[in-house]
């Protein structure tokens, strides 16, 4: 198994070119996921999500991780790129403006309309490459 | 046993249709809390009932994983219709070792999973599960 690190400049072409990302934080100590839909303001992360949801309360001001990834369903080789940053409400109307901007469409509906913003404060991405990706596990 | 959410229109998904989801695919991503900053990897994957079994190397951030608290999520989404779905487990990592009782060894063993991280003792991890909840969402008009 090769395990590349991917260069930063190319994290960020990557992140830049998705759409869908899985976003985690720790709630209570216990760490909570889901799927969301994003686009990239000035390098960050920014996500759109409903007043009183789950994820709205988790992201107040919390450091978050943020995960896009591709991986081949069949030889299982792909990449992962990880975002690591403080969440924040977008509240200044100027930001506001260009969050609403965005390619941002909600999937669930019924007022979605805030914007969190994650901060990149850590990027890093890393290539897997699986010789054997018939689940044998004997690449050795 | 399907609820809707109508103000949002999401479904949440009964124990069994989550456990038959998660079933259905092999990668996963798992979220970890290391130092107060949650992780969040992709894994390869298979089902032992119902806990997810994946195996990493020692040393790694996964393997700092074992016996704490993880979510480990597996969904299917389409950007372009707008829908999908996205099951997570919550429960505990625990890495199987040969203090494990041999049936259970013989299980996770025998599961077809690769490790991606480099390492020469890959580590086998189990999911074993506290709550798994799912939540589906279909396009709307």
């Amino acid at each position: 198994v090769e395990l590349q690190p991917i260069p930063v400049n190319e994290c960020a072409l990557l992140l830049a070119a998705g759409s869908v990302g899985r976003v985690g934080v720790s709630q209570s100590a216990l760490p909570v996921v889901l799927p969301v839909n994003y686009a990239v303001l000035d390098g960050d992360i920014v996500i759109r999500t409903g007043a009183g949801t789950k994820l709205d309360a988790a992201l107040a001001g919390a450091v978050v991780a943020f995960e896009i990834d591709s991986v081949d369903p069949i030889y299982h080789e792909g990449w992962s790129v990880l975002v690591q940053g403080r969440a924040h409400e977008v509240v200044d109307p100027d930001e506001l403006k260009r969050a609403r901007a965005l390619p941002l469409e909600p999937w669930a509906a019924g007022g979605r309309d805030r914007f969190v913003r994650i901060a990149t404060e850590r990027m890093s991405g890393r290539r897997i490459a699986l010789p054997n990706g018939n689940g044998n596990g004997g690449h050795q | 046993m399907t609820t809707v959410d109508a103000k949002s229109g999401l479904e949440r998904m009964s124990h069994d249709e989550c456990v038959e989801l998660l079933k259905s695919k092999d990668v996963g991503r798992l979220v970890v809390v290391d130092g107060g900053r949650p992780l969040i990897f992709p894994v390869n994957y298979a089902m032992d009932g119902d806990a997810p079994v994946f195996r990493t190397a020692s040393g790694t951030k996964l393997w700092a994983a074992s016996r704490s608290p993880v979510a480990f999520e597996v969904d299917e989404v389409d950007s372009a219709a707008r829908s999908g779905w996205s099951v997570v487990v919550h429960g505990v990592a625990q890495e199987i070792t040969a203090f494990d009782s041999g049936e259970l060894q013989e299980r996770v063993y025998g599961l077809p999973v690769n490790p991606w991280a480099k390492g020469d003792k890959p580590s086998i991890v189990r999911v074993a599960p506290r709550l798994i909840t799912g939540r589906r969402v279909r396009q709307h008009d």
